[in-house]
């Protein structure tokens, strides 16, 4: 059977040791995170979602390919944080479901990426604002495989304190291995009083 | 951007009516924000352009007056309202109107389970009530019954039932299981239905009629009134339920297990809506495309055969169930198992081998009732997994069946996309959902969908095949379809429309029936 995780993490560490070059004026803007709550999905199957997790701590149970066994999960902490996030990276099904949710709740997509892996490739493709979305594209690129972990350290600066609406694109050639995951989305979802940090 | 505003009706004149409308329910409940508010009001898989179904304004009254006052308001201004329950139809439009600037009334936040009669076996529910509420609420109660849901469950009852959807269990056309309604009018006046229609009724739920005629199904997948509490018929907890499906090796078996399963149906033999299910729709549950093609086009057959061999499945995989206590079931499976062996090739399959194989597992629990969310995993099939529903109605024949297939199939590949569908078998009718998937970020992508959907409409109607449910974007061509004398059937719902809805104010083009005022323009 298929599982993936969920995880709730209360606090956002800081850590800038992947940022790029490319991203160096995000960086700035990640060091005035304070603790955030947080809720994160990650798809288990998925070893780049599982490396995105791994960067959290509090394993919560096991689900199976139903998203829906995770309504209560989402609802409840939407309900409990007022201001929490709730990120991920997931299936595409999964991302478009949570998003519906996410909008019952107040909330907003600040921003996403498609993520489609072929062969020795990664393509990125980043919804943001129009400033930042070239920017997170390529230090994307520039992270290489571990892209996750480059997500999850910055998680900070993906948040706009508008609805993402600009695309950008890049890519990763030659990574190492090869990587079944096809398709992943990441995606950011912020409550619509959220503030731009 | 633009503020979307309705055909007419000036910012001025729609602020008024906005600040009329807080007046009524609070400002909390008004929403008018584009982009962070109304997104969600959009439908994320149309084939056009997203402002095309763009809502001005939503607004969530909680209690039968809210909805008499919002009515009273828009009657004033003549601005539509596009009426939606949970707001989850999607692939046919999600929660967006069918114009720009149509005010979204949405009823999520009445949600009240009214009422759940263990010994008669049924429940009245509110607009905003889901699959999710009901069950868990029989859950909580320990009733022993069975709810019959959509496949993505997180759609409401209300909403489901008057778009005439279908589920999975004995009860599964749900409309047929559907009994006495509450219906408010565009000038406010509030219609029980039924024997409901008495004073003091005991049995509203419980008889469909009352006296002179049934009037319910005036007020579904219509624009003649709001509909705000329904009764639904639910099934007691039968005391056995054995799941099974039938995996076909061959495309031409469509035609086979469908004459196979006809009288099995009929007679009631097999009593669930069964499914007729194809390889990739089944696959899609676990898989995408491109782990077993990365080319361009529909999948090739090569592709598919080695798909179908990982996954043991069939090129169709045709899923049903038998209820009741063990002498029954016994009695039935024997009769299912001697009929559907005469296909050559079939194989049976039960939990004890299925068990834990997505597709498998999710219709199992749909066929006892079980809300899932399963079936959305489809839309990984392709990226960007939009998609959009083409539903035309078959005979449980073979040769209709095969025909219908063989019609999208081969459409379907002349625009480059794969064929995903499935046979919904009702007592009579099959209702035949081709799902057609879509990169929703590809534009070039998109405006295909668009045309093939479009071609699929004239075929069926060429061949005498219409559909039961459409996308926004198809209403009017499909109502236009149905055209046996003139198209008198659409003359005759536009007559009661211009009756009921004077002004025009309720959902105005729903299933193409348009009020006089925007008849011209539609």
């Amino acid at each position: 059977m298929l599982t993936r995780r969920t995880f709730i993490k209360s606090t956002l560490a800081a850590n800038i040791a992947l940022a790029t070059p490319a991203s160096l004026a995000l960086t700035a803007i990640k060091s005035t995170l304070a603790e955030q709550a947080l809720l994160i999905f990650a798809d288990e199957t998925s070893p780049n979602a599982g490396l995105f997790a791994q960067q959290f701590s509090k394993s919560q149970a096991g689900i199976n390919l139903d998203i829906g066994l995770h309504f209560d999960t989402f609802n409840s902490f939407c309900n409990d944080n007022s201001d929490g996030w709730v990120s991920g990276i997931t299936r595409d099904s999964d991302f478009f479901v949570l998003q519906q949710l996410a909008a019952q709740q107040g909330y907003y997509t600040a921003y996403s990426a498609a993520h489609t892996a072929f062969a020795s490739t990664i393509k990125h493709r980043v919804t943001s604002n129009t400033d930042k979305a070239p920017l997170v594209a390529q230090a994307l690129a520039n992270a290489g495989a571990k892209w996750p972990i480059w997500l999850a350290e910055n998680l900070a600066i993906l948040q706009n304190s508008t609805v993402a609406n600009s695309t950008a694109n890049s890519q990763t050639q030659s990574l190492p291995a090869a990587n079944s995951d096809n398709i992943l989305v990441s995606w950011l979802f912020v409550p619509n009083n959220s503030t731009s940090i | 951007m633009n503020k979307p505003l309705p055909q007419g009706i000036s910012l001025e004149q729609f602020n008024g009516a906005i600040a009329d409308i807080i007046k009524i329910i609070g400002d909390e409940f008004v929403f008018t924000d584009d982009i962070k508010e109304l997104r969600s009001y959009r439908d994320p898989y149309n084939t056009t352009r997203d402002e095309d179904f763009a809502p001005s304004a939503a607004v969530a009254p909680k209690t039968l007056e809210h909805i008499q006052k919002i009515l009273a308001v828009v009657n004033q201004y003549k601005i539509p309202v596009w009426t939606i329950s949970t707001g989850k139809n999607f692939a046919y439009g999600g929660a967006a109107p069918r114009k720009p600037g149509y005010i979204v009334l949405d009823l999520k936040r009445m949600n009240r389970i009214i009422e759940v009669n263990e010994k008669h076996g049924y429940a009245i529910v509110e607009p905003g009530v889901s699959y999710y509420d009901l069950y868990n609420y029989i859950q909580e109660k320990g009733y022993k019954l069975w709810i019959d849901c959509a496949a993505p469950a997180w759609g409401g009852i209300v909403g489901n039932t008057s778009e005439h959807g279908a589920g999975y269990t004995p009860y599964g056309d749900h409309l047929l299981m559907q009994c006495g309604m509450q219906v408010v009018l565009a000038d406010g006046t509030v219609v029980e239905t039924g024997m409901a229609g008495s004073d003091n009724s005991k049995t509203g739920s419980l008889y469909k009629y009352g006296q002179g005629p049934w009037v319910d199904g005036l007020f579904t997948q219509s624009n003649f009134g709001v509909i705000t509490r329904m009764g639904i018929w639910l099934m007691p907890e039968p005391p056995g339920y054995t799941p099974f499906m039938v995996t076909l090796p061959h495309e031409q078996d469509l035609e086979l297990i469908t004459d196979l399963a006809q009288p099995l149906k009929l007679n009631m033999v097999i009593p669930n809506a069964a499914t007729t299910v194809d390889l990739l729709w089944e696959a899609a549950m676990s898989h995408t495309k491109a782990q077993y093609y990365t080319g361009k086009g529909p999948m090739p057959d090569s592709a598919r055969k080695k798909l179908g061999e990982d996954l043991g499945l069939g090129v169709w995989n045709f899923y049903a169930a038998v209820y009741g206590p063990p002498p029954i079931m016994k009695n039935n499976m024997d009769l299912i198992r001697d009929t559907f062996s005469k296909i050559p090739g079939a194989e049976f399959h039960y939990d004890d081998t299925r068990k834990g194989s997505p597709g498998w597992d999710y219709r199992v629990e749909l066929m006892r009732g079980k809300p899932n969310m399963t079936e959305f995993s489809l839309l990984n099939w392709v990226g960007g997994g939009g998609h959009i529903n083409f539903s035309p109605i078959s005979a449980v024949n073979g040769k209709d069946a095969y025909r219908q297939f063989d019609m999208i199939r081969n459409r379907a590949h002349e625009f480059d996309f794969d064929y995903i569908g499935e046979f919904l078998v009702g007592w009579r009718d099959q209702h035949h959902i081709f799902m057609l998937m879509f990169d929703r970020m590809n534009v070039e992508e998109k405006k295909r969908a668009h045309e093939l959907f479009d071609v699929l409409i004239d075929d069926a109607a060429d061949h005498g095949y219409g559909e039961y449910r459409t996308h926004l974007s198809f209403m009017d061509k499909i109502a236009k379809s149905y055209g046996w004398n003139d198209n008198a059937l659409l003359k005759a719902q536009q007559k009661i429309k211009d009756e009921l809805d004077p002004n025009g104010i309720l959902s105005p083009g729903k299933m193409g029936i348009w009020p006089k005022r925007m008849r011209d323009d539609a």
